[in-house]
């Protein structure tokens, strides 16, 4: 009896190390090696009481397909080097960066759409943001096959938590 | 009365009677007050301890580390569940016969579970609607329940999927036919652990935690299972939790009772209140008048299951157990008023005042038998709960203004009649029980 709860217990904990493992997959590796972008987001300020403070991004973009499922997002860069989501397809494409998205009650959801930070400076990226005029705010993301990781938010080409502590 | 208070009565009882003496009725008082404080006290602290330091893990982790290195604030995010799970293993191989190590270690890598997943998801600024987070972190913690033997994730693991089921129903223009067996699903991955948890110790501590915790868990299933409906038509969900209740309530008379108190009955106590509420709403006039958009019977029909399952057992316990009348009463009631309910939903009914009366006229007798009740069981605290609900009737009618004053002057002369009626009876019965003495 109690052999098969030794056994429970190793898959169990397989299990439990295993999914928060399979989140990072491939995010270290396009940290490192995967291609820069920059984005236009407006940020505003919610709240995740497990995950913690964070400010929701919300990235321009469109696609061309419509209906609900997994896509994949072609990445473009306009001539002020912002890139920009404009078409998407049901294949990887070949040549182009992409990230892999998802059609959910026909709203696009791109793999960024949260940055998390302290809890006392999250508010305020929002606040001047607003204040500031919205002046360029942008997320900066590595890419590379499909995968996308969120380096970190700018405003006025520095890095918010950089931008907060000279603005204080 | 609990069961310290009983005994002690009862010692006191034999040692006047002179069937033991005053030294064996310290020795006995003595073995059960040690057993019972010592165990329940390290299950507690050992509980709160883990429910601390865990939700600590949860708010530290919270607190964004951008500042330190990536690999390093990796490692903090499975530094916790990683104790948690080598404490887990000590305490299967050297300390499983020990109640408070079990449940406060379950507790504790319960709640590394949660932090974890989230600060992985907060390193790396991943995307996750609330639900599914919450989902992934309570089937990761169903199994700690099975492997340590451990009520305290139990509480976790229900709150986990009841909540995913709500958040389900929160984009209400999505039809979620299919997420109802997804939630039937997750319900019979625990409920064998809790039905024989509950079968086997259904006084102890655990068992009654898991019965407050399966009665009022159960309301919300019910609830989320037909929330379907209420978009049509918000009856149906109130006719499912009238069986439901109704259900409970005699699941109560079938198992717990031997049960020495009303307290340790949390399937009576949930029963009761969510009948009463139920006929308390339904005694309005203004609510039976019914708006229904046809055609719902036979898309749904696999709806239908859960209910015609619930009718079943309430049935067959019905046949099995030994009733009385307020029983009869508080089970049958809600499942006649759930008929109604569905019989003036198909038929689009509006008439109101009859049933409402008649709804008005079932709570006067739940008052007045309960009553009863206490009277022959010399039970004061039964007796005012009888008292306070004709009165709350009372109140509730005489502030009624959907019913006319035609109506509610009938009602009134008719509930006057009702109490002095009983209260002759009561008189007349006194008078008996004297003149035989």
């Amino acid at each position: 009896m109690k052999k098969y709860l030794y056994i429970a217990l190793a898959l169990m904990i397989i299990a439990q190390i295993g999914v928060p493992v399979s989140m990072m997959i491939n995010k270290f590796d396009t940290l490192k090696t995967g291609t820069a972008y920059k984005f236009k987001v407006e940020p505003v300020d919610p709240y995740d009481a497990f995950r913690g403070r964070y400010v929701a991004i919300r990235v321009n973009a469109k696609s061309t397909i419509t209906q609900d499922g997994i896509l994949y997002a072609e990445i473009s860069v306009d001539k002020d080097g912002f890139a920009t989501i404009e078409k998407s397809s049901k294949e990887k494409p070949q040549n182009v960066d992409y990230v892999k998205a998802k059609m959910k009650y026909s709203n696009l959801q791109l793999p960024f759409e949260r940055y998390y930070m302290d809890e006392k400076l999250a508010p305020k990226a929002e606040t001047v943001y607003r204040e500031r005029a919205r002046k360029d705010a942008y997320i900066k993301v590595k890419v590379k096959n499909g995968n996308a990781v969120i380096e970190g938010l700018y405003i006025d080409n520095m890095k918010i938590e950089d931008y907060l502590k000279e603005n204080k | 009365m609990n069961k310290q208070k009983w005994l002690s009565k009862e010692i006191d009882n034999w040692v006047a009677n002179g069937i033991i003496t005053d030294d064996i009725a310290n020795n006995i008082m003595n073995f059960y007050d040690k057993k019972n404080s010592a165990n329940i006290l390290l299950i507690v602290f050992s509980v709160i301890g883990s429910i601390l330091i865990g939700a600590g893990v949860i708010l530290i982790s919270a607190k964004n580390w951008y500042n330190l290195p990536i690999w390093f604030r990796v490692a903090i995010a499975f530094f916790p569940l990683v104790v948690a799970q080598g404490l887990s293993t000590f305490v299967l191989a050297k300390k499983s016969d020990s109640l408070p190590w079990r449940e406060g270690t379950a507790i504790f890598l319960s709640l590394s579970i949660f932090s974890s997943i989230a600060l992985v998801g907060q390193i790396f600024h991943l995307p996750g609607d609330f639900a599914s987070y919450v989902l992934i972190c309570g089937l990761l913690t169903l199994p700690i329940i099975y492997i340590l033997n451990a009520t305290g994730p139990v509480i976790i693991y229900v709150w986990t999927f009841l909540n995913w089921a709500g958040l389900q129903n929160d984009h209400s223009h999505i039809v979620w036919n299919y997420g109802v067996f997804w939630l039937v699903g997750l319900i019979a991955l625990i409920a064998p652990f809790i039905y024989l948890k509950i079968k086997s110790d259904k006084f102890g501590v655990r068992g009654q935690i898991l019965s407050w915790v399966t009665a009022i868990a159960g309301f919300f299933a019910v609830l989320f299972i037909n929330m379907e409906f209420g978009r049509y038509d918000g009856h149906i969900i109130a006719s499912a939790h009238c069986i439901y209740f109704s259900l409970i309530y005699i699941y109560d008379i079938f198992s717990y009772n031997t049960a020495l108190s009303y307290a340790i009955r949390p399937f009576k106590i949930v029963g009761t209140i969510g009948i009463l509420v139920i006929l308390f709403i339904y005694s309005y006039s203004g609510i039976w008048h019914f708006d229904f958009k046809s055609g719902l019977f036979v898309n749904y029909i696999a709806y239908m299951i859960l209910p015609i399952t619930m009718l079943a057992l309430t049935f067959y316990m019905y046949i099995k157990i030994k009733k009385e009348k307020i029983d009869i009463i508080m089970i049958l009631s809600p499942i006649l008023l759930a008929f109604a309910i569905i019989i003036f939903s198909i038929f689009n009914l509006k008439t109101g005042f009859y049933p409402a009366l008649a709804v008005n006229f079932i709570i006067l007798a739940v008052g007045l038998f309960i009553i009863l009740k206490g009277i022959k069981d010399i039970e004061i605290g039964y007796t005012n709960f009888g008292m306070l609900l004709l009165c709350l009737l009372i109140v509730l009618r005489f502030f009624d203004w959907q019913m006319d004053f035609l109506g509610r002057g009938i009602a009134f002369v008719l509930l006057g009649i009702g109490f002095l009626t009983v209260n002759l009876y009561m008189v007349k019965r006194r008078k008996a029980l004297e003149g035989s003495l």
